[in-house]
């Protein structure tokens, strides 16, 4: 693949729009060339700085009121006026319907982060670092009275390790990672050949849901909240499997 | 509305092929990183 190319695929490759061997060909371009890569870096800033709350606005609500009487004041003189607003009420609609296009267009340009969490992209690019060569996990071990004590000193809570050997669930180990800029406990676990990121954290009054599957770059996110835990499970695993494995981590789920 | 459409859909709706909806995505967002660019003198666009 050419950088041309690449950088014409970039924006889709963000926007989880390129199918999973075009998302390959991309990716490996990218491996391969700082250019391209930088392009990308500088697109996802570009986003990132799109997505502050303070570049959004709502149209105050007196707006509307003032609009109106404005239309009021013009339709009360004479012919002339009258003549103006009867030929101005089709553009009027033109110019609501050039608005929804309008909005259209902003919320497209805009990222498309309100459909899932933030977290998710987090956990995704978590759990991709961590399948590189020696970054899995920060203490290896398939024994959970080795892994959960492992925990202490380290987070400021003490995360559920479920021991799932016999369900054909093996636990590898585990790290800590950052998610929404706070450390938290990532347990590893294998199931066949597929490696199972499983995000834990405070719920902080987060209420239990049912749980919800997210896809992103190729990856199933699952997540839900039991108890006082929030989970996030991040697996190239089908999605059948990874929602089996939540149940067996939160039964009643 | 709560959120974007797909390529797809922004193609439905626009009587386009979906590669002119891709490539005019493209074409919009780097003239905005640009135009950033050239208001603000930093790479990473509007704001930290």
């Amino acid at each position: 693949m050419h950088c041309d190319q690449a950088r014409t695929l970039l924006d889709a490759l963000l926007d989880d729009e390129l199918d999973p061997v075009w998302t390959l060909e991309v990716e490996q371009h990218l491996e391969g060339c700082p250019a391209c890569r930088s392009a990308r870096d500088a697109r996802t800033a570009l986003r990132d700085s799109l997505r502050d709350p303070g570049l959004r606005f709502a149209p105050p609500v007196a707006l509307e009121g003032r609009v109106r009487d404005a239309v009021r004041r013009a339709g009360s003189g004479g012919g002339w006026a009258r003549l103006r607003r009867t030929a101005l009420r089709p553009p009027a609609w033109l110019a609501a319907a050039a608005v929804l296009v309008l909005a259209v267009v902003v919320y497209q340009v805009l990222p498309r982060g309100s459909r899932e969490p933030a977290f998710v992209q987090q956990v995704v690019s978590s759990h991709v670092r961590a399948l590189m060569p020696g970054h899995l996990t920060d203490v290896a071990s398939s024994e959970h009275h080795t892994v959960k004590p492992w925990f202490a000193g380290r987070l400021d809570y003490s995360p559920p390790v479920p021991d799932l050997d016999r369900d054909g669930f093996t636990l590898e180990g585990a790290r800590i990672d950052y998610v929404d800029d706070r450390p938290v406990a990532a347990l590893v676990y294998r199931r066949r050949q597929h490696v199972i990121s499983l995000f834990a954290w405070p719920a902080a009054g987060a209420a239990a849901g049912s749980p919800q599957i997210y896809t992103r770059r190729g990856y199933n996110v699952l997540h839900w909240t039991a108890g006082p835990a929030t989970f996030c499970a991040v697996s190239d695993l089908n999605e059948g499997e990874l929602r089996a494995f939540g149940r067996l981590v939160s039964p009643g789920t | 509305m709560e959120e974007g459409l797909s390529y797809r859909e922004i193609a439905e709706v626009a009587g386009l092929a979906i590669g002119t909806v891709m490539s005019r995505l493209a074409r919009g967002r780097a003239r905005l990183q640009h135009e950033l660019i050239a208001a603000t003198g930093r790479e990473s666009g509007a704001g930290e």
